[in-house]
């Protein structure tokens, strides 16, 4: 098996595995009533040391996975993990990859995925929650714990999944990532 | 730099792809009804998961244990506190609960003596009992500008209470018939024999003005007569307690009498406030 078959296989095992984590122990780990999104931290992670297009891949597939399971609105999180992933990728490309982007880009982006699942779901009239109240009381502390947990799955990914061959998004101009 | 283009290109084309293939599987599964083909996909696949999710909840059992270990340490503290306040709640709600309970029991009676007097009247609340050991008085929380004049008779569901003495603009002192100062005509009603019922400033009603020839029994009703021109006739205002033979040369005798309404646990009152009273300086006009 080659090295980027090995790692092809490897992402797309740890992609189910944080989706099986997603919806079995996420849910029991909750802090200040929010439970953090394995899968979005999976997929910035992804994104930061792979480049956008795997990164809006693997956003796709574990929206899309999660949008299967959570019986919601079908295509909602696919949509924007997809987006998400292509953004960090993007980033990565032109600031070089750091764990201060990691830790900002989780952020940003968890703030931005909330936002946008609030403003379709206000949209399309399936939700009726005050945007700016949600905005603080839940995607806030969502991002938070997202991000405290970025370095965690950062360092599993490097673990079980490596960086690829011919240098990741980010390590084409930042060099030697950590 | 050309490859890097190309690169760049197939990655926004890649995007465009999956985010139009999201919008029309958002859109479509918007406008299908429950039993459409994504709908259906998504049961199908709960199904499939389910079996997964067993097995891997029996898996992460431990992390998620340890978790909830942690966490219910972490805030054992705080929950102890919380439980605590929800039971000092729990507690007086359940205090309110019976104070509800007791105040409908007897607000049912008070409206029932309401509708059945043919005289119009007022519901009022006790708002305190007199503060001294001479003066057997309530105060109510309806006076003057309720209508609530002087000399009025107030009455509970368990029979006469008392009059109004003085009345205020918002409140009013009811002087109780077993106040020492107090009498009211009283009629035995078996008997038929006349008297006055007096106060003794003791929880006692003192029948007197009755023949020593009246036959007066043990337990029998003490009703208002009518005749004072305070209160309406046949009103209870207690039962005789005890009827001794009084001294015979004596015309006449007194009859204890114990009163009808517990005055201590008074809470509500009726006053009768269209009965047409008859003052003493009205006869004397």
């Amino acid at each position: 098996m080659s090295v980027n078959l090995r790692q092809r296989t490897a992402l797309v095992v740890c992609l189910l595995l944080a989706f099986i984590i997603q919806t079995t122990v996420a849910p029991k780990i909750r802090l200040l009533g929010v439970q953090p999104d394995v899968v979005l931290i999976l997929t910035v992670t992804i994104a930061l040391m792979r480049g956008p297009l795997s990164g809006s891949m693997t956003g796709f597939a574990g929206g899309m996975l999660r949008d299967f399971q959570s019986q919601g609105m079908l295509g909602i999180d696919a949509l924007i993990k997809s987006v998400l992933g292509f953004v960090a990728g993007r980033a990565a490309e032109e600031f070089g990859f750091s764990v201060m982007l990691g830790l900002i880009s989780v952020f940003v982006g968890s703030m931005v995925s909330e936002f946008a699942r609030l403003l379709i779901g206000f949209i399309i009239g399936i939700s009726r929650y005050d945007i700016i109240r949600e905005l603080f009381f839940t995607a806030l502390p969502f991002a938070i714990y997202n991000t405290l947990l970025f370095p965690l799955v950062f360092l599993a990914i490097e673990k079980l999944v490596g960086w690829p061959d011919e240098q990741g998004a980010g390590m084409i101009q930042a060099g030697r990532p950590l | 730099m050309r490859y890097q283009e190309k690169k760049s290109l197939r990655n926004r084309i890649v995007l465009g792809a999956l985010v139009l293939i999201s919008i029309t599987l958002l859109t479509v599964y918007y406008k299908e009804n429950r039993s459409g083909f994504l709908h259906g996909m998504q049961k199908v696949s709960m199904s499939v998961t389910a079996p997964i999710q067993v097995g891997a909840n029996k898996v992460t059992s431990p992390v998620r244990n340890s978790f909830s270990w942690g966490s219910d340490l972490f805030n054992a503290g705080s929950k102890y506190r919380k439980a605590q306040q929800q039971l000092s709640l729990l507690q007086k709600e359940t205090v309110d609960y019976r104070e509800t309970k007791m105040e409908n029991v007897r607000l049912r009676e008070l409206l029932s003596l309401k509708k059945s007097l043919p005289y119009q009247n007022m519901a009022a609340s006790v708002i305190s009992h007199s503060g001294d050991n001479y003066d057997s008085s309530i105060i109510i929380d309806k006076g003057t500008g309720d209508g609530v004049l002087e000399d009025m008779p107030v009455i509970s569901p368990d029979g006469v209470v008392g009059t109004v003495v003085s009345s205020g603009r918002s409140a009013a002192e009811v002087k109780l018939v077993v106040d020492d100062k107090s009498g009211i005509a009283a009629l035995l009603q078996e008997s038929r024999a006349n008297g006055i019922a007096s106060g003794t400033g003791e929880d006692l009603l003192e029948l007197e003005y009755i023949k020593q020839s009246t036959k007066v029994k043990v337990g029998e009703l003490v009703v208002t007569s009518g005749m004072g021109g305070i209160f309406p006739k046949g009103l209870l205002i207690g039962v005789v307690k005890a009827a001794p033979p009084g001294i015979a040369s004596e015309l006449f005798r007194r009859v204890d009498v114990t009163p009808a309404v517990e005055f201590s646990q008074l809470e509500e009152v009726l006053i009768l406030t269209g009965y047409p009273i008859v003052r003493e300086k009205d006869l004397v006009r």
